[in-house]
């Protein structure tokens, strides 16, 4: 039997050894589900409302255009502005949206890759001046609607304990007369504190 | 029979030594400080690269100061990218109960390296600085806004969110983005809390199509006071110029004029957790060394005379020091300047002035400017150590 001062010796060594060694282990890997919360936390927008944002979004302007009459909509992406306290990749909610639609409702609308235009005019360039081969002359698509949002934020800090509210906003507008024909939201709040030693 | 309560020579020497420990230490960031000061930009960026492998809990520290490197070497993107992986380091405040217990027992700078509120603030200057450098001024902006909030985080009464500098940046970022309302509450607020610099009022504030930063001097130096070094102290780095005269061609633009009193918010940063577990450990520094002495004194026993010694060892080995590591290359103040340019490419030229706001001989420099319509330009520049003025990418 293992004498009792010893057994604490023992475990007194072992928690001296867990708090002061450095970790040792070879770094680790583990592929997550990106629409689920992670370990790290935090109270920012991450990857799970990045999915969630567009997914409602992506499938209810999906069904708004698809309800249309008309089979020659074209859609361009505006920029989405960020007015929210994190330095953010908008992106990546366009980005989102973009497949979405272009999955669901493609070839009935059209959507413009205007991102590209310098690159696009520059082929024509090549075309028209018979550097490379042309199959057919179109002329440049003109938007009837403008996929366009906003990120807001409310914040709140004391002492370490942290509170942030955010709005995720996508709105389409009549590129001819301004008005806003079609709009969603999602909104999220998240509170976490800091590390007693961080505070 | 109670014996008298004794200390024999040995103990009362380890003692003494013990509790004379104290007086005042600093972390040293001098070889970093050394490349700013010759203008190494580059095998600085090298070394704090290189330091941020080495020691990965100092990760953050090392990013900023290499951050600052690249900036100056005028890689935007570089800088940027420095930039943005202290500053998601920063928003991580969590710890591990490891870190914890560690922190707790061990040395302060066992954890990793979370900066003052001053430093997260001035990680997220920089870091909106180079969005803005780079044409994104929504994320200017929100880096702005998120250094507010940091201000926030942890001072408390009339210090809390008082940088102005972030606040005037916020604003003017919201003006150049045209968010709802153009950045108009924050400028406001900048102009309360600086209202003796001109550029902060109204009618200046809200006009201008550039917006010049110009950083001086050298950000303050932490250091350890105290009893075992258990108290924090900021020491204010003296020389740097007091601003600078600013023209185009011969036509006097204006004069810059400080905002963002670094050493003050260092000053200003209020209590934290940590000094009071340096405090602790201090006390209890003290307390195992004369425990031990005493014990040892007194000791009739083998029993008795381990239970000294490993009070005497404890008390000695115990680290009750603070935390020394701090940005180093930060600068002093941060002065601006807003002017109402043409459209396209101009030479701006600079005259660093003294505190009595005569011409500092030797240090002139031009800074280009290109002014893009519809958006505020920021030019950002520094007047480093020596006198020298360096200009990094205006956008």
């Amino acid at each position: 039997m293992v004498p009792q001062h010893s057994a604490r010796s023992l475990a007194l060594v072992c928690l001296i050894a867990l708090v002061a060694l450095p970790a040792c282990s070879g770094a680790s890997m583990k592929r997550v589900d990106p629409s689920a919360d992670d370990e790290l936390g935090g109270t920012l927008i991450d990857s799970a409302d990045v999915i969630a944002a567009t997914e409602s979004a992506g499938d209810d302007l999906a069904r708004v255009l698809l309800a249309s009459s008309r089979n020659d909509l074209v859609v361009a992406f505006s920029t989405i502005k960020n007015e929210s306290i994190q330095p953010f990749n908008t992106a990546l909610l366009t980005d989102r949206m973009r497949n979405s639609l272009v999955r669901k409702t493609s070839p009935r609308v059209k959507y413009l890759a205007r991102e590209h235009i310098d690159e696009i005019l520059r082929e024509r360039q090549g075309k028209r001046e018979g550097v490379y081969v042309g199959k057919e002359t179109k002329g440049l698509l003109g938007a009837d609607f403008l996929l366009t949002g906003r990120i807001n934020s409310l914040s709140k800090r004391f002492e370490g304990d942290r509170a942030d509210y955010f709005q995720l906003n996508f709105q389409l507008v009549d590129a001819e007369d301004s008005t806003i024909v079609w709009t969603d939201s999602y909104e999220f709040k998240k509170v976490g504190d800091a590390g007693v030693i961080y505070q | 029979m109670r014996r008298a309560l004794t200390l024999t020579p040995a103990p009362s020497l380890a003692l003494l030594l013990a509790l004379l420990v104290g007086g005042c230490a600093s972390a040293d960031r001098s070889p970093g400080l050394a490349f700013l000061r010759s203008g190494e930009f580059a095998a600085g960026r090298a070394h704090f690269e290189r330091q941020a492998v080495e020691e990965p809990r100092d990760a953050a520290l090392e990013y900023n100061e290499a951050g600052v490197m690249a900036l100056l070497e005028n890689d935007v993107p570089g800088a940027q990218r420095y930039f943005r992986m202290a500053f998601d380091d920063l928003e991580d405040l969590s710890s591990t109960t490891g870190e914890t217990v560690k922190t707790f027992l061990g040395s302060a700078d066992s954890r990793r390296w979370k900066g003052e509120p001053y430093e997260r603030c001035m990680n997220a200057y920089y870091l909106g600085v180079t969005y803005w450098l780079r044409g994104d001024d929504d994320n200017a902006a929100a880096s702005f806004k998120s250094g507010v909030l940091r201000d926030a985080d942890s001072e408390e009464g009339a210090a809390q969110s008082d940088f102005a500098l972030l606040w005037f940046l916020m604003g003017q970022a919201q003006r150049s983005a045209f968010h709802s309302d153009r950045g108009q509450a924050a400028l406001k607020q900048a102009h309360e809390l600086r209202p003796d610099n001109p550029w902060t009022a109204p009618e200046k504030a809200e006009t201008g199509n550039v917006l010049l930063l110009l950083e001086t001097g050298l950000g303050p130096k932490r250091e350890a006071v105290g009893r075992h070094g258990a108290d924090v102290r900021f020491r204010k780095n003296p020389g740097g110029s007091a601003g600078a005269i600013v023209r185009l061609g011969e036509t006097l633009v204006g004069r810059t004029a400080p905002i963002g009193d670094i050493y003050k918010q260092a000053t200003t940063r209020g209590e934290k957790v940590i000094d009071r577990i340096s405090g602790g450990k201090a006390v209890f520094k003290d307390a195992a060394v004369i425990g031990g002495a005493v014990v040892l004194a007194n000791s009739g026993s083998g029993r008795s005379d381990v239970i000294g010694v490993a009070l005497l060892a404890a008390g000695l080995l115990a680290s009750a020091q603070t935390d020394l590591r701090y940005w180093a290359t930060l600068p002093d103040d941060v002065h601006i300047l807003l002017a109402d340019l043409p459209e396209g490419a101009h030479r701006l030229s600079l005259q660093g002035i003294s505190v009595t706001g005569n011409p500092i001989q030797g240090m002139r420099w031009d800074v280009p400017v290109v002014v893009h319509p519809g958006r505020i330009t920021l030019v950002w520049t520094r007047a480093l150590p020596g006198n020298r003025g360096v200009a990094a990418a205006a956008r």
